[in-house]
């Protein structure tokens, strides 16, 4: 494999509250090939959209980076200054947010909104970052007269893809993708995916996508990081995870995921939901709705386990098995 | 349409009200006349009751009636207390000094406000919050005529640097030239600040607290991975449109330094529409009540017909239509 263009490591993210310290993101590692889709999956609360927003330098008070190193293209983002980080937002790392809807600032124009990412950066000339916002616009399916038009005139749809055209204005070399699709009908969804991956194959982006829907990752990842109470329980190609998930968590999600194809099966919900943070159980944290708990998943944490080449599962079911039990390095 | 439907329902509680006080201002005249000696007979009195206009016999809807009657010939009737002068020439003598004091004081009230919250709200710290938020609080809370005396006291009575009272001093011709209108400055910068001050905490604390909503919002969020400056972000995004909420403030708040206004100019004794109307309602003038009540009420309805014009000019997503 070349080298990484992020490469995240024992990530730590902590929010101060008065209740005490949560711990949103929990050592997590993860490698972004270039050119290579990767997706985020887990509940509502497993610190997805905190991962994504370390990615950038924006964790803000009461949140905290506590540990770990965060390489985009070489560059350690926690190391830079705060020119350093304006400068780096955006022009390395875009971002698609969650809730296109609010994702504009409601009393500017869309084209000026497209524009200001590029003057902030380089000293383009307002007009010429205007036209290029208005090449976008319509790269994207458009028409460039919106350019001219507030937040409030546009669809749900147009603004997320309007959204896409503004994470693109700077040619990132990362694109983060934070539950894109969310809030949009199915065929908004499906045209919001099928232009982001080609977006992605035209200009050989890296994409972190991040979503609560595996139907969604199973369209567009090239791997999948499954996210469970901060920490990342399974990794592995989209193949890999699809066909052999290893970590129950993964299981249940795949049970809870309806298939369009194959045959007709009953969904299984989770049982119970998703620790509080700021009090997760010991031991493994799934194991108060793992159907395979053992005792010692009460006490003992597990750690990352090869399954195959490149896929990886923190369970101790897999150590039990033996023959593959062997510690991710 | 709405705004006439304020506008008449205000005239109404305008007119009602002096009525519900104890007396009548014909009465006060009479007793005035009789404890200086005078004897008046019954026709006497009846024909001060034909000179003001005012039969107290009549339902008061009939008054009322009457009184919109002659308000659409444009006639505000004839005050009691500086009779035979008109009310309608009473206001316009002193109506301008009321709008040079109130404009002012708004205006220096509300946009260093505004700009001071907005900036608060960017460069949150612990340390400014701690300090400034409770003093704004206790500013804004300050009653501004008590504030006027503390100045008079203190500032006129004591050191003397500034008048005592009037609009300009008795030693300068009123006109279009330098020594009037520096005598008029002159005397109106303890009133502007008793009214000024007050209201700066409230807008500073209203901007303050809207920012820090606005600043909480995912197009601030947006514009921060965007790679945009602070200060860009401060005013272009999270100003912006922490403005639109302060401009409804700002309308709001015209009723409250109207009514400032009329213990500030009493105690400045300033001429203006608020000085008089404590003279009017002391001595129980109707007309001249009414007269007044019904510019405060026009001046309040102005302030919140331009916050919302001024809204729709700045917001996109409303419109007048």
């Amino acid at each position: 494999m070349s080298d990484p263009i992020l490469s995240v490591r024992d990530l730590t993210v902590v929010y101060r509250t008065r209740r005490g310290i949560v711990r949103a993101v929990d050592h997590v590692s993860y490698d972004i090939a270039k050119g290579e889709v990767y997706g985020l999956a887990g509940e509502s609360g497993s610190g997805k959209s905190t991962v994504a927003l370390a990615l950038l330098g924006l964790i803000q008070p009461p949140g905290e980076v506590v540990s770990g190193e965060i390489y985009v293209d070489g560059r350690d983002v926690r190391k830079m200054t705060e020119d350093e980080l304006r400068r780096f937002r955006w022009a390395s790392v875009a971002m698609v947010f969650q809730g296109a809807m609010n994702a504009f600032n409601p009393v500017m124009k869309i084209g000026e909104q497209l524009a200001d990412a590029m003057t902030a950066h380089s000293s383009i000339s307002n007009e010429e970052a205007l036209k290029h916002g208005r090449e976008l616009l319509t790269r994207v399916g458009i028409d460039e007269e919106f350019a001219g038009r507030y937040p409030h005139e546009l669809s749900g749809g147009m603004r997320q893809r309007a959204v896409i055209a503004m994470s693109l204005v700077l040619n990132p070399k990362l694109l983060v993708a934070d539950e894109p699709t969310t809030s949009l009908d199915v065929i908004a969804q499906d045209e919001v995916i099928k232009m982001l991956k080609s977006f992605q194959r035209d200009l050989d982006l890296s994409v972190l996508y991040i979503t609560h829907d595996l139907a969604v990752l199973a369209k567009i990842a090239d791997r999948i990081g499954v996210m469970y109470a901060g920490q990342i329980v399974e990794e592995g190609g989209l193949n890999q995870l699809m066909e052999k998930p290893s970590h129950p968590y993964t299981s249940a999600l795949m049970d809870a995921m309806p298939s369009l194809f194959g045959s007709l099966r009953e969904l299984k919900g989770i049982p119970g939901s998703p620790p509080d943070p700021d009090a997760y159980p010991s031991g493994c944290r799934f194991h108060p709705r793992c159907r395979f708990a053992m005792e010692k998943c009460r006490s003992d944490e597990p750690s990352p386990v090869v399954v195959e080449e490149r896929h990886y599962a923190a369970c101790f079911l897999l150590e039990s098995q033996g023959s593959k039990g062997q510690e991710k390095q | 349409m709405l705004l006439t439907g304020t506008f008449v329902a205000a005239l109404l509680i305008d007119f009602t009200l002096p009525r519900l006080m104890p007396g009548n201002p014909v009465q006060t005249e009479v007793t005035n006349l009789i404890a200086a000696g005078f004897t008046l007979s019954p026709e006497a009195i009846k024909g001060m009751y034909a000179l003001y206009g005012y039969n107290p016999n009549l339902p008061i809807y009939v008054q009322f009636y009457d009184y919109i009657v002659q308000l659409l010939h444009g006639n505000l009737g004839v005050s009691y207390i500086f009779f035979p002068q008109s009310v309608s020439y009473l206001i316009a003598q002193r109506l301008p000094w009321t709008i040079f004091l109130v404009s002012i004081a708004v205006a220096v009230s509300w946009i260093p406000g505004t700009f001071i919250g907005m900036f608060a709200a960017g460069k949150r710290n612990a340390k400014f919050d701690s300090i400034f938020t409770p003093l704004l609080n206790f500013i804004s809370s300050i009653p501004n005529f008590w504030l006027g005396f503390l100045f008079l006291i203190f500032f006129a009575a004591d050191l003397k640097i500034f008048p005592l009272f009037g609009a300009y001093s008795n030693t300068v011709t009123p006109g279009a030239n330098l020594a009037f209108i520096l005598s008029v400055l002159h005397h109106a910068i303890l009133p502007i600040l008793s009214l000024a001050i007050v209201a700066m905490g409230g807008y500073v604390i209203h901007m303050r607290n809207t920012m820090v909503g606005v600043m909480g919002d995912d197009f601030v969020l947006v514009a921060r991975a965007k790679g945009l400056s602070n200060r860009r972000i401060v005013r272009t995004y999270a100003g912006a449109n922490a403005l639109l909420p302060n401009i409804t403030m700002l309308a709001i708040s015209m009723g409250a330094v109207f009514g400032g206004n009329i213990l500030v100019e009493t105690i400045f004794t300033y001429p203006g529409i608020g000085y008089l109307s404590a003279v009017a309602v002391s001595g129980e003038d109707y007309s001249l009540i009414l007269g007044i009540f019904l510019i405060f009420t026009i001046a309040i309805l102005v302030a919140n017909l331009m916050a919302d014009l001024l809204y729709a000019w700045l917001d996109p997503r409303v419109s007048l239509i």
